[in-house]
């Protein structure tokens, strides 16, 4: 069959040499390739999830810069800190004067909601005004509103925040007084709220949180000029700083003593509480000023010692150093990526902040530990980290895992006695030519795409074991029993009436039993659940234990995930069954043992490892089992263990939320640990499966086995 | 654990039959439902004529039932606003099949089931009554011009449709079993050769036909080479050591690497590495328009090349392994290199073997759909990216994969009621492809195998 | 139907269109965007047409990065999605409205239920208790079903984190709160009207345009309490209370006008005939004004015009 090579000249040795080196090498370069191969895709998944973990960063730069006399006075600062807004209604820019306030009043306090919102200047005739800003961000001061807020005074302090239907702004005068205004488009509506605070801040839908001393007051405004306190507590220590954080549900507390905490409003059956927790202090000098910055629910904190402090919500601390300046910022600058902050202090020097701390809200805690989330009571594991507004974003991969090994629990519970027992009967009981047949109906059986098998499970399967629950249950009793039940009639007729039976195989003689045997069970079973579980086995099942039966189970997902893993399993047991040497199974049945003893005693034991790592294989198939997984479950993040609630797997998140995460994000860098967490997991368990092979290899050899 | 004694025929044996036969079982379950409801889509069902006791008309297909009350397609959504009813068994008075009832499907509005009152043809005539269906089955045979249908519902109401709108028609009462056999056959036909329509419920799947198989020969161009290569290293090459180990070691774990993985592998690295790197040397004017930025069938190609690595690799082995070593002796002996001796002996004798491996690679990827997901398949892309424009191939072009459109037929179309014969349909196209590719390499390795034995006989 | 007719020839006059047109985003807009680019390919055999929709969420990284230029959206784009885009791209993105939907609960035909309260909607979908304070509801029972139903327990299914549908139902059916973690996540919408037609049990939120013979739509009740469906009337007015525009964002930077294939796919979109496509698919078509105000915004030539010139 080779064609007949032709002498080769002598003078044709040295190429014929190097073409072989050459050859060589190419090949040797790609057995290598496969290796980097493997190794490429680890390392990326490393790099790329690497940056979640870095410390955040930073950068303090003190500059005397545009200061002019003026800069001394200024109440507000613009985004790129090159105009700012002095105490007499003066807009400023390094150059002088770009325009005037009309007002004869002096600007007290500043509110500002974030990026491309309304600005808030409280004045000190008691008046405020409300200047919009336009499309692109600038500050439309001709169309300002003016209302009142107090009578007497002026106003000393003032918070602004978006609620329904419009703006509120609440607002503290020199004595300590309390006022709300609630401005829609129709009308704005004056709260008279009756206590007296020293610091004050609005939260989300009206909730304006007031301190006085060691007092933590919770009240709730409303649209129609209404209010009603909602919660009063004390503090461990006088209140010196006080700020909600985005999205208005987390309030920070500073305090006299240097101490942080959080009071979150959750919301329960007895109404609205308070709960407390605390961070890690910057130093025992008491807080100055606190600081929310409008992504990942980050802030800042300065204490009186100059001390800084770069704060998350959930992962608490992340940064802390010195700001070069002692003094207090008066104007305070944050862009709308929360990444440069920038103020103007009482000495009129600019400070900027350039903060790097891209994956904050990611620490080891936050992914691992329980956390009580804004809205829960409860520590949770939960999982919702796609958020498109102002809501927190919840990254425990917890409840990922969980379901991910979930299913393949479940999938091997259905895979492994029916592949193992596949294995042992086309290795123990079939004959050369059987196997032969039947080895490539498996194979095509691995064939068989997961798209197809989620589909006809997802869509077909489960609404259909919904309706019959009852007879699928019967199914897991009836098939094994039905079987035996077949062998046994089987032997009796043929021993009776001394049959000549064709000698088949028992796996295929058994298909059309078994068949008609499903069919039977499946259209008894409403009879069975009528008279056994009052016609409803759902019901009867939440009344006596407490189950509840989802649609979209990990029933069903253990049964076409178990399918989709039956022939890996098969293949991989089957051959090591099947590599067992002969002669130790002859030898046994030589000895008197029956067939049952010396595959339970000699065949199993001298295949366990083989079969051990089909065991670990497949585990890997099915923890990483995509499509399936995303058809038939409902993607629910739960945590029950129970066998017909949903589960959330990490592969199907990886294929649901990928293509919308953004690049680079955190979002998108805790799915790449999602997937480097599988590639790591199936990594593990099949060099462990082929190390586990190599040996057992060896040791058929040494048993004179083929294998 | 004790055993119980019994005999050589014991419980093990029956119960381990069993779980064969479930296996096998529950295959052959899903292969029969997927098959018939996906061929008996195309067939040309009756259609019944209803009359309710309040005497309302109803004509529709039906499809199933529950309790006491039975389904109806009926069509005409523009008319009815639905396409589905359903009709309470005991308030059926009559049920008929009016043998003038026709089905026609169009471009808008999906399909429709009435009766036809009269053609206009391009010369202004309106022909009516019997004349009208004959001009208009000429029409359909394409030997005469229509322009405008008649149409009127059961309940009498009235509709214009333009000739060009008729996507296919028929009087499916009227047919006897030859017609509907022929019927079929066209239906099976137009579903195979035709883009989707309607949004993807109506008309073909011949793009993502064509789009898994671009895929795929393109995936078997880069994987073929080097699993064939990576095989002979292995069992040619290198002496059987640690690094053989490493090497067989990385193999299996490239094999049991979870696909979404490679997916996201793809996206990372191909899509957002290269292809950004490329797109900013070679097309930086179509920027900030990406052409290889994007997952497109080049980069699906590599990801699922990368994936099926160790399918080439393995059969390939498989093959070099059963080649007997008195042969590469003996060519070594007769002064052969040994890339000589690979090239001209062994290479040639394990082809079928690596052709194996490559059908193998082939059928996975054809099925796999997580990772495409990531990388480049599109909901529709009705061109397929070979065409007459320079370059002819278009590598950057997003396709349609007969998976991934099953997966968007079955959750994302506009009815998933209506949808579901065609997701039976796609699924069944898709398993017969992987099916029949799967038994080429059964075939195919069971003839090398015999092969084989015959030489080390000889 | 005529207008389309009219259009055509004015079309085919100029130069040869071609190229490549690709869309990321939403499903529930999948179907449009398939049903318009059909008809763009027809009127322009050289165009080619990829549309990827597996959900809004995708679109905005998508636009961001550069790797589309249209970007289907079944919500407005969010402070932070629209900064990073401004970040990357330089300038905003624009909002095109282009057909109305609205958000609709859906239960299986067998379900006596006909109505809900926002609140209920709240109680039954979301763990938080945002909007309102009433109890979770976990049995059909207390929606004040009897019989069978009162002690069934509620199955939920919903759209999957990516769609536009699970972002604005979580912001205005849940005031912005959490969703139980047992709400089925379903990805499409299709698949979510299928698994609720499936089951006795199940509620599930979809957009509009996906009623199938085995669900029932349920009516939902506006602040003085009348049960509104979603119909035609009630969602130009805004009268059922979870009504919503469908947006395609269009990468384009201020003064420059859209490059031809792009304008052909708008002109085509924003006409009697692109609008005709939204009632097909059971959406809203954008009443004229806002059809107008959006032709004006791309400056496209306003309607009428088009009908005027090429009738002359």
């Amino acid at each position: 069959m080779t064609e007949p090579s032709t002498a080769p000249p002598r003078s044709n040795r040295r190429l014929r040499q190097r073409l072989d080196r050459l050859a060589t090498g190419v090949i040797a370069a790609s057995g290598i390739g496969v290796v980097v191969a493997v190794l490429a895709i680890g390392v990326y998944l490393m790099l790329a999830v690497l940056p979640l973990f870095d410390d955040a960063e930073v950068n303090v730069d003190a500059a005397p810069s545009a200061a002019d006399e003026g800069a001394i006075h200024a109440v507000w600062l613009a985004d790129d800190g090159t105009r700012w807004l002095t105490r007499d209604g003066q807009l400023r820019d390094a150059e002088g004067e770009v325009a005037t306030l009309a007002t004869s009043a002096t600007i007290a306090a500043v509110a500002e909601a974030g990026d491309r919102q309304p600005l808030a200047l409280g004045l000190s005739n008691g008046e405020v005004r409300l200047v919009p800003r336009d499309d692109r961000g600038r500050l439309r001061w001709a169309q300002a509103s003016t209302m009142r807020l107090f009578e007497a005074r002026g106003v000393a302090a003032l918070t602004l925040r978006h609620a329904a239907q419009g703006w509120v702004l609440a607002g503290r005068d020199s004595q300590g007084e309390v006022a709300a205004l609630w401005h829609t488009d129709e009308a704005t509506r004056r709260i008279a709220v009756p206590e007296t605070a020293e610091h004050i801040a609005l939260g989300h839908a009206g909730r304006l949180a007031m301190t006085q001393g060691t007092q933590l007051t919770l009240w709730e405004l409303s649209p129609d000029g209404g209010g009603k306190a909602l919660a009063r507590t004390d503090t461990q220590a006088p209140t010196t700083a006080l700020s909600f954080l985005q999205g208005g549900r987390t309030l920070i507390v500073g305090d006299a003593g240097g101490g942080l905490h959080r009071w979150r409003l959750s919301p329960d059956d007895a109404g609205w509480q308070a709960a407390e927790t605390s961070y890690t202090a910057l130093g025992d000098s008491a807080i100055r000023r606190l600081i929310a910055l409008p992504r990942q629910r980050l802030w800042l904190a300065l204490d009186d010692s100059g001390r800084l402090g770069l704060y998350q919500s959930l992962s608490g601390q992340r940064w802390q150093g010195q700001a070069s300046e002692t003094t207090l910022p008066t104007a305070v600058s944050i862009n709308a990526q929360g990444t440069q902050v920038m103020w103007l202090d009482e000495a009129g020097t600019l400070q900027r902040l350039s903060i790097e701390a891209p994956h904050a809200a990611v620490s080891p805690a936050t992914l691992w530990m329980p956390q009580v989330y804004e809205g829960h009571s409860d520590a949770e594991w939960r999982w919702a980290a796609a958020v498109t507004g102002d809501e927190e974003p919840q990254y425990s991969l917890v409840p990922l895992a969980w379901g991910t090994l979930k299913a393949a629990a479940w999938a091997m519970v259905f895979a492994v006695p029916l592949a193992l027992g596949a294995a042992v009967h086309s290795a123990c009981y079939m004959s050369r030519r059987q196997r032969a047949r039947l080895k490539p109906a498996i194979e095509l059986m691995e064939a068989l795409p997961g798209v197809v098998i989620g589909f006809v499970a997802g869509l077909f399967v489960a609404p259909f074991v919904e309706r019959h629950l009852a007879g699928t249950l019967a199914l897991f009793v009836c098939v094994p029993l039905g079987s035996v039940a077949c062998g046994w009639l089987w032997r009796m007729l043929s021993r009776r009436w001394e049959l000549h039976l064709p000698p088949i195989s028992a796996g295929i003689g058994l298909m059309v039993p078994l068949a008609l045997l499903c069919w039977a069970a499946l259209s008894l079973s409403p009879w069975l659940e009528a008279w056994w579980f009052g016609g409803d086995l759902r019901a009867w099942m939440h009344q006596q234990w407490g189950w509840d039966y989802a649609q979209r189970n990990a029933l069903i997902v253990g049964m076409a995930m178990g399918l989709a893993i039956i022939p890996t399993l098969y293949s991989l047991a089957e051959e090591a069954l099947s590599g067992v040497p002969r002669p130790l199974a002859e030898g046994s049945l030589a000895l008197g043992a029956t067939r049952a003893q010396t595959l339970w005693r000699v065949q199993l034991p001298a295949a366990a490892p083989g079969i051990l790592s089909a065991v670990m294989i497949g585990a890997g198939r099915a923890v990483g089992e995509t499509m399936i997984v995303l058809m038939v479950t409902g993607n629910t993040p739960l945590m029950s263990p129970s066998l017909f609630e949903g589960l959330r797997s990490l592969a199907a998140n990886l294929a649901i939320e990928l293509p919308e995460a953004a690049v680079g994000g955190t979002h998108y860098r805790l799915l790449l640990l999602g997937a480097l967490l599988l590639f790591v997991f199936t990594f593990v368990v099949n060099t462990l499966a082929e190390m586990v092979r190599w040996r057992l290899k060896r040791r058929y050899r040494r048993y004179g086995g083929d294998a | 654990m004790r055993i119980p004694r019994v005999g050589g025929d014991g419980v093990w044996r029956w119960l381990s039959g069993a779980c064969v036969a479930l296996s096998l079982l529950a295959v052959v379950a899903l292969l029969v439902l997927v098959v018939t409801r996906g061929l008996a889509h195309f067939w040309p069902a009756d259609i019944e004529q209803l009359t309710l006791d309040d005497g309302q008309r109803i004509a529709g297909i039906a499809r199933g039932s529950e309790a006491n009350e039975q389904r109806y397609f009926t069509a005409n959504r523009d008319l009815d606003g639905e396409v589905w009813r359903w009709v309470e068994t005991q308030a059926i008075e009559r049920r008929e099949t009016p043998p003038e009832l026709l089905y026609a499907e169009r471009r808008d509005w999906g399909p429709f089931i009435g009766r036809l009152t009269a053609v206009e043809t391009p010369a202004g005539e309106r022909l009516q009554g019997a004349e009208a269906e004959r001009r208009l089955r000429r029409a359909l045979a394409g030997d005469a011009e229509v322009t405008t249908l008649h149409l009127r519902n059961v309940e009498g109401r009235a509709l214009e449709v333009a000739f060009a709108q008729v996507a296919s028609l028929s009087w499916p009462n009227r047919m006897d079993i030859g017609d509907k056999l022929a019927a079929w056959g066209h239906g099976v036909w137009r579903f195979l050769s035709e883009a989707p329509s309607d949004g993807n419920t109506g008309g073909g799947v011949w793009p993502a036909i064509f789009g898994t198989l671009l895929m795929v020969m393109l995936m078997s161009l880069v994987v073929t080479p080097f699993g064939v290569l990576a095989a002979l290293y292995l069992n040619e090459v290198a002496r059987q050591g640690p690094l053989t180990r490493l090497v067989r070691i990385a193999v299996r774990n490239l094999a049991g690497v979870p696909s979404i993985v490679y997916g996201v592998f793809g996206l990372g690295v191909f899509v957002y590495g290269l292809g950004g790197h490329l797109d900013s040397w070679f097309f930086a004017e179509r920027l900030p328009s990406p052409t290889f930025g994007t997952g497109g069938l080049l980069w699906a190609s590599l990801t699922l090349a990368l994936l099926t690595l160790p399918v080439v690799i393995v059969a390939t082995e498989e093959g070099l392994a059963r080649v007997p070593v008195a042969l590469r002796e003996g060519s070594l002996a007769l002064g052969a290199t040994r890339f000589e001796t690979l090239r001209r002996v062994v290479v040639p004798m394990a082809l079928p073997s690596m052709l194996t491996g490559v059908i193998l690679a082939v059928a996975r990827a054809a099925g796999e759909v997580a990772p495409l997901m990531l990388v480049g398949v599109a909901k529709l892309a009705p061109e397929i990216p070979v065409d007459g424009e320079f370059p002819y191939l278009h590598l950057d072009s997003k396709f349609m994969h007969l998976g991934y459109h099953l997966f968007d037929l079955g959750f994302a179309s506009r009815d998933a009621e209506a949808a579901m014969p065609l997701v039976f349909a796609t699924a069944t196209l898709l398993v017969v492809v992987i099916v029949v590719l799967n038994l080429t390499a059964i075939i195919l390795r069971h003839h090398l195998r015999a092969r084989h034995r015959a030489l080390e006989h000889s | 139907m005529t207008l389309g007719a009219l259009l055509l020839p004015m079309m085919a006059m100029a130069a040869p269109l071609s190229g490549t047109l690709g869309s990321v985003g939403s499903d529930t807009l999948g179907g449009l965007m398939t049903q318009w680019g059909e008809r763009l390919s027809a009127r322009h055999p050289e165009v080619r047409l990829q549309v990827q929709a597996s959900g809004s969420g995708t679109a905005p990284p998508a636009l961001a990065e550069g790797v589309t230029r249209i970007g289907a959206m079944s919500r407005p784009m969010t402070e932070a999605e629209r900064a990073d885009f401004i970040a990357r791209q330089g300038h905003p993105p624009v909002a095109v409205p282009v057909a109305l939907d609205a958000l609709t609960l859906f239960v299986h035909r067998d379900n006596p239920l006909t109505s809900l309260t926002l609140a209920q909607v709240e109680a039954l979908f979301a763990d938080t208790r945002f909007c309102d304070q009433a109890p979770a509801i976990r049995r059909w029972g207390a929606l004040g079903l009897d019989g069978d139903w009162a002690s069934r327990p509620v199955a939920r299914f919903g759209r999957n984190t990516a769609s536009g549908s699970h972002a604005l139902f979580k912001r205005e059916a849940l005031c912005g709160g959490n969703f139980r973690r047992d709400v089925n996540e379903l990805p499409g919408s299709s698949a979510v009207v299928a698994a609720v037609g499936r089951s006795r049990e199940a509620i599930g939120y979809a957009g509009l345009g996906y009623p199938t013979a085995m669900v029932k739509i349920l009516a939902l009740r506006d602040d003085q309490g009348t049960p509104r469906l979603p119909t035609h009337d009630n969602v130009v007015s805004g009268r059922y209370p979870l009504t919503r525009p469908l947006y395609i964002y269009v990468n384009l930077a201020p003064g420059e006008s859209l490059p031809p294939l792009e304008r052909a796919f708008f002109d085509l979109v924003l006409s009697p005939e692109g609008q005709a496509v939204v009632a097909r698919q059971g959406f809203v078509p954008l009443p004229e004004s806002r059809l107008a105000t959006a032709r004006r915004a791309l400056r496209l030539p306003p309607l009428a015009d088009v009908t005027q010139s090429s009738s002359n």
